[in-house]
């Protein structure tokens, strides 16, 4: 699994401001594609 | 990061440390010994890992643990137990009518089958043979063809309306 770390917003500004604090966040909805690819570590 | 992920699983409330990063599939199988939730492609496509998380179906090797934290989770282990079967161990309508139905031969893909099948019966009142098809397009079997599955569903949803 690719080293990331889990952040559960509690409200659109929250998450607003958590994507806008580092670029290279990542929103997570249903994850069929993002949770695969980073368990495969596809990306970097 | 360690990370403390509180679930209720089968009925249980569990609370299991864990990593952040930790897939559901993972805290299910290697945390808590629930080794009916298989996983087979690990990649999201075969739905063998199908578990339900606050009553829908999900793939549990595609949600991360964290995700779940607080939810209720249902797995094939935790059938026997839902109302529907009986304490003594007797199977869910829907796990009887794939024994009926002879839906399954190696049966690596069954309790994905079953729990996808569990929440297309509740969200579908008219069940018939396409919407099963369309229903179970996220759960692969590599064995049997189909046709005995979408049987096993259409009668396993019909004991479930009949069961209440």
């Amino acid at each position: 699994m690719y080293g990331f770390a889990y952040r559960r917003a509690a409200s659109l500004e929250e998450a607003a401001a958590l994507l806008a604090a580092d670029p290279d966040a990542k929103a997570l909805a249903g994850g069929q594609t993002l949770i695969p690819t980073l368990d495969r570590k596809s990306v970097v | 990061m360690s990370f403390t992920v509180a679930l209720t699983v089968n009925g249980r409330p569990v609370s299991v440390e864990t990593d952040e990063r930790a897939l559901l599939s993972s805290v299910l199988r290697e945390a808590l010994g629930l080794t009916g939730t298989h996983v087979g492609c690990d990649t999201s496509q075969c739905g063998a890992c199908v578990v339900l998380l606050d009553g829908r179906s999900v793939k549990a090797c595609t949600v991360l643990a964290a995700q779940a934290d607080g939810g209720e989770v249902l797995t094939v282990e935790g059938l026997a137990g839902e109302g529907l079967a009986g304490p003594d161990g007797s199977l869910h309508p829907m796990q009887a009518a794939f024994h009926e139905h002879h839906g399954l031969q190696c049966g690596f893909c069954t309790p994905g089958m079953v729990l996808s099948a569990i929440e297309l019966a509740r969200t579908t009142p008219d069940l018939d043979e396409q919407a099963v098809r369309d229903g179970l397009e996220g759960n692969l079997c590599r064995c049997t063809g189909y046709q005995n599955i979408v049987k096993a569903v259409l009668a396993g949803a019909a004991a479930m309306r009949a069961a209440g």
